[in-house]
């Protein structure tokens, strides 16, 4: 369980995913249980010491996809 | 002293003084009360400012009858009136109108509104000035609409709180307030062409199953719309 703190708020959630726009708190069962849209200043909200945002599935995809590439690069003699 | 059940009438027993103003006073009561059972049932404006019918425009709203059948125009002259307004209990398919200024300004000033418990309420035309709590709060109101309501005074609380209630807000511009446009407990609310303000923590705020539609330019915050427990805002 991770702790979101906002404006003297305190929001708990299972994971907190952070996108370039949103933060989007999921219970146990991947609902969704709060969502800050259109955020313009990312640094009022944080989460408790030691806790790290997670990552969405599609930015996942995405991380796998540029290291498969780096990797067929480098297999390959070239670079990126 | 013995009591009625239900309007609390004065019973003076065998062996009490028969005291004139114990007749009088459940009279009055008698009367309030048959009055309280008569509607509103013809549109008429009543005036709030220096020499018009009220000079509080709680008094004006207090001398409407609870059943409403007709438009009830409550027009209020420029001023500050350092009133929290309590517009509670009005019934019937008739409507309470408050009408400030005709536009976004600051020309009349008002504290706060509180609005419960009644049908069709509209209000245009005031700046807020409280900072002690939110700015305008329905609870369970069947038809609210606000117009060119602004605030900029800096505080914790909401602009508009909209609880168990139906309403549309039009062309309101709400600054340095917790959430600008705050919906919860199933609320439904059409939220039109904003001014958009700054200084809010969020925009617009919908919890509890409430539902928020965007039309046009919305208000602004840090992050300018939260969802929570099965809020929606399309």
């Amino acid at each position: 369980m991770k702790t979101l703190n906002f404006n003297g708020e305190k929001l708990q959630a299972e994971n907190i995913i952070k996108t370039d726009t949103d933060i989007i708190g999921y219970d146990e069962n991947n609902k969704e249980i709060f969502a800050f849209r259109g955020i313009s200043d990312f640094t009022l909200f944080t989460l408790e010491e030691g806790q790290v945002f997670d990552i969405s599935d599609e930015d996942k995809k995405n991380h796998r996809l540029t290291d498969l590439e780096v990797a067929m690069a480098a297999m390959l003699g070239g670079g990126m | 002293m013995n009591y009625t059940n239900n309007l609390n009438l004065k019973k003076p027993g065998y062996s009490d003084p028969a005291d004139i103003q114990d007749i009088n006073d459940n009279m009055d009561i008698i009367d309030q009360q048959i009055n309280n059972l008569d509607a509103e049932k013809i549109a008429r404006t009543i005036t709030v400012g220096v020499g018009k019918d009220f000079t509080t425009i709680q008094a004006a709203i207090d001398s409407i009858k609870k059943h409403i059948k007709g438009a009830i125009t409550i027009q209020v002259d420029e001023g500050t009136y350092n009133e929290n307004l309590y517009i509670t209990d009005f019934y019937g398919d008739g409507n309470i109108i408050i009408k400030g200024a005709t536009s976004l300004t600051d020309t009349h000033r008002i504290s706060q509104m509180f609005i419960s418990n009644c049908g069709n309420v509209s209000i245009s035309g005031f700046k807020m000035t409280s900072s002690g709590y939110h700015d305008v709060e329905a609870r369970v109101v069947g038809n609210l609409y606000m117009q060119d309501i602004k605030t900029d005074v800096v505080s914790s609380f909401n602009g508009f709180q909209i609880l168990n209630s139906l309403a549309t807000i039009v062309n309101c511009q709400i600054s340095n307030k917790y959430s600008a446009l705050y919906a919860a407990q199933l609320s439904i609310v059409v939220s039109r062409d904003w001014v958009a303000g700054a200084g809010n923590a969020v925009g617009i705020t919908s919890n509890y199953g409430s539902t928020v539609a965007k039309v046009g330019i919305q208000p602004q915050g840090t992050a300018a719309e939260a969802v929570f427990n099965g809020g929606v805002i399309r």
